[in-house]
């Protein structure tokens, strides 16, 4: 099973739309794929069409308990299951904290999902925490979306320090930019100055677009309504070039 | 997962919830094929059609007729048997055995599936919504829906399901809805082991009424016999007449002995007339437990013998048929029909009470039981275990014609004991007859010309003979286990 989880410090960057049509892609390649919502404010979820689980509170995540599995939902498109996320899995970090091991819970958590799934994509709530350090502990690969502006650029530094402090393996962790205005020069020449400074930064960008924002409105991921528009055809071309992360530029 | 079954075609939109949505996402062509069953609806019995396609073979789920086994294969053959050994097919001979299959009717099937999406417009459950028709046959048809839940929507596809239930009304299975109103209907199959006496009804009429449909039994068997379908069909054929002669014996002091006799002499008839064939069928039967007896050199020479057999069933198969189709039987036969509709067999005293009479016979019955078997020993002589058979089929009997009406726990403890006895009695007394048969064979000069069946002959009836002497212990035991003090007092006084 490959982890890829949608992270970034800073909130509003595109994160859940990100893992709602990239999860969605996955799926329609006929591979069994679990969109775990983690955070709290539950938008993948609410893009899906599921509620909130019942039974599955921030306790019984860290427990790993049949809660978990229980909650599992099966989505609107074949082959794509979502977990959804609970309000009180805010209190993931207080509950991280008290465990033996509390840096590589999550590890744990998901071994769960191996067997029954190809693919886990995980959308993560804002912020830098044990949680995040677990999220990086866990995950095959970390997809960073930001956007090209000043402020992002400083979170961006922060992240890779806190990758470094802990000793973490920063290759895993792939930025690509997110609702890029083409129109602006600043967001053209940001872009060009960030690429030659970090090489790892994925070529597909996500433009901004209103039919993104329309179909998170509509409560559909885009490349299920409409697979050529531009943003839908972003995300596929990202999608590709996750892949080649994953198993090399060899097949293509 | 269930299905909701109605006759007629349904509108699904009225069958969701209001606050649930439908969208339709498939539609699969109409497609024809065969129904097929036992005579006697074992399939439907067990739950499942068969289902012979255009290019497979499926047994479906009555409740919800989703796919249960399926096999591809040649079916231009419209025999889903001669198909060959596959997963449906092996499902299938082991529900039927050992009843053989026939063609029930022709039928046409297609069917949508709708999305069906909740209040927040998420996907919730998959309602396949089915229709059945027979073939060139409009009036005919039935209708069905069948939910099937996502992943984590059970709860709510229950809900759905529950709403449908109550807006349907009355449901069945596809099946008996097809063929509702037919004669051939599995609903409407009589079958000889659920039949007893009903309360409440003086006796009479309630023997009028159980003696009645035995005769339909037989009626209803005679088409079966005739076309040689299924030797089920003569079997059951002659259960009826047993046990309308059983209830007529036992019954002989309420009933006007000139109209009576008559009558019991054309029971006695068709049972003497129907023997033959009927052993004939059971030694045929039979043949597999040879095969497995003999050692394989000899193995080879049963097969002679077998077509020998199949030969002389035929003849008696023409015999019989010629007999149930004539003037003669169709007289008799409408007559013994007429005086039960009419109920003018009984004299006075048939106004007792039935639960008083069943209380009596079944008192009786037992006693002599006791008796003659306080002489079983080891060394008792197949005569004598066979007259004691008899007394056991004859108190099963009573017991099962009496037994609403008597309404007492004890007896239905008898009759399970009886039961029990009656499988090693009956194993027992079918040793004897099939080397009693051998024996005949042997002896008749036309039959043996071949040193090599002799020898299997002889071989057959060691082997048989041997395992009657291991049964014969048996049966002493199982006697023994017949009899329970507390039982034998709670009979006593029933009188
Ligand atoms: N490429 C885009 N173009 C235009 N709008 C976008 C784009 N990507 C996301 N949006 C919109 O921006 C908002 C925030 O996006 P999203 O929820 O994906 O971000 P997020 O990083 O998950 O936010 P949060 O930190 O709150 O979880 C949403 O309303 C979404 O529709
Ligand atoms: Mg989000």
């Amino acid at each position: 099973m490959h982890t890829i989880a949608l992270y970034n410090l800073k909130g509003g960057v595109g994160k859940t739309t990100a893992a709602v049509n990239l999860a969605y892609l996955c799926a329609s390649e006929v591979r069994p794929t679990l969109l775990f919502d983690m955070d709290p404010q539950g938008s993948a979820s609410y893009c899906f069409r599921v509620r909130p689980p019942r039974k599955l509170k921030a306790r019984a995540v860290i427990q790993g308990g049949n809660a978990l599995e229980e909650s599992i939902r099966e989505s609107d498109f074949p082959y794509l299951d979502i977990l959804p996320a609970h309000i009180s899995f805010r209190n993931l970090n207080k509950f991280l904290r008290r465990q033996k091991h509390p840096k590589r819970r999550y590890g744990k958590v998901f071994d769960k999902f191996v067997g029954d799934y190809d693919f886990l994509f995980i959308d993560c709530p804002p912020g830098i925490a044990l949680e995040a350090e677990n999220i990086f502990r866990a995950c095959d690969i970390v997809l960073m979306p930001i956007i090209p502006t000043v402020l992002s650029i400083e979170t961006k530094k922060v992240v890779y320090s806190f990758f470094k402090d802990k000793g973490l393996d920063s290759s895993i962790l792939l930025p690509f930019f997110s609702m890029v205005d083409g129109r602006k020069k600043l967001h053209l020449s940001t872009i060009e100055t960030l690429r030659q400074e970090d090489p790892r930064i994925l070529e597909a960008s996500i433009p901004f677009s209103s039919e993104i924002e329309k179909s998170s409105l509509a409560r559909k991921p885009l490349c299920a309504v409409s697979r050529r528009s531009k943003g839908a055809r972003a995300y596929a071309e990202l999608w590709e070039q996750i892949k080649d992360r994953l198993w090399g530029a060899v097949a293509s | 997962m269930a299905g909701l079954f109605f006759a007629d075609t349904i509108s699904p939109l009225h069958l969701i919830p209001p606050d649930c949505l439908l969208e339709r996402e498939t539609s699969v062509k109409t497609e024809r094929c065969l129904i097929f069953d036992t005579h006697d609806w074992r399939l439907w019995n067990s739950g499942v059609a068969a289902v012979l396609g255009p290019r497979n073979l499926t047994l479906r789920s009555l409740h919800t007729w989703s796919v249960e086994d399926s096999q591809e294969g040649d079916t231009r053959g419209e025999d889903p048997l001669s198909m060959g050994d596959g997963p449906a097919v092996q499902k299938l001979k082991k529900i039927i055995y050992p009843r053989s299959l026939s063609r029930r009717f022709e039928a046409e099937q297609r069917a949508d599936v709708y999305a069906v999406r909740n209040a927040d417009e998420k996907i919730i459950c998959c309602a396949e919504v089915l229709e059945l028709s027979i073939h060139r046959h409009r009036k005919l048809k039935t209708a069905g829906i069948v939910f099937h839940p996502l992943k984590g929507y059970d709860r709510e596809t229950e809900d759905v399901e529950k709403f449908a239930r109550g807006a349907a009304g009355e449901t069945a299975d596809p099946i008996s809805l097809l063929l509702e109103g037919e004669e051939d209907n599995p609903r409407g199959f009589l079958s000889h082991k659920a039949l007893g006496l009903e309360c409440g009804l003086p006796l009479r009429d309630a023997s009028c009424r159980i003696l009645l449909q035995f005769a339909e039994i037989m009626e209803g068997c005679i088409p079966g016999i005739m076309a040689d379908i299924d030797s089920e069909f003569l079997h059951d054929y002659r259960i009826s007449i047993r046990k309308s002669r059983a209830l007529l014996s036992l019954l002989k002091d309420l009933l006007k002995k000139d109209t009576i006799s008559t009558h019991r002499k054309f029971l006695r008839e068709c049972g003497r007339r129907t023997t033959p064939m009927r052993d004939l069928d059971v030694y045929l039967l039979e043949f597999p437990l040879f095969h497995d007896l003999l050692p394989p050199a000899l193995n080879f020479y049963l097969e002679a013998f077998y077509d020998e057999t199949r030969t002389k069933r035929t003849a008696e198969q023409v015999n019989l048929s010629t007999y149930l189709a004539g003037r003669e039987y169709g007289r008799r036969f409408a007559s013994w029909k007429k005086h039960l509709k009419t109920g003018d067999l009984f004299s006075a005293g048939a106004d007792a009470d039935s639960a008083l009479v069943g209380r009596q016979l079944i008192a009786r019955g037992y006693k002599k039981i006791c008796k003659s078997a306080a002489r079983i020993s080891a060394h008792t002589s197949d005569k004598d275990l066979h007259a004691l058979r008899i007394e056991c089929k004859k108190l099963r009997y009573c017991i099962e014609f009496f037994m609403a009406t008597v309404g007492e726990p004890v007896v239905d403890d008898v009759l399970s004991r009886l039961r029990t006895l009656q499988d090693v009695l009956g194993e027992f007394n079918d040793m004897n007859i099939q080397q009693a048969w051998l024996q005949e064979t042997l002896n008749s000069q036309e039959l043996i010309r071949n040193p090599g069946v002799q020898a299997a002959l002889g071989g057959l009836m060691t082997s048989l003979y041997a395992r009657q002497q291991r049964l014969r212990e048996q049966t002493c035991q199982a006697f023994n286990r017949f009899f329970d003090q507390d039982v034998a007092g709670r009979i006593i006084e029933l009188r």
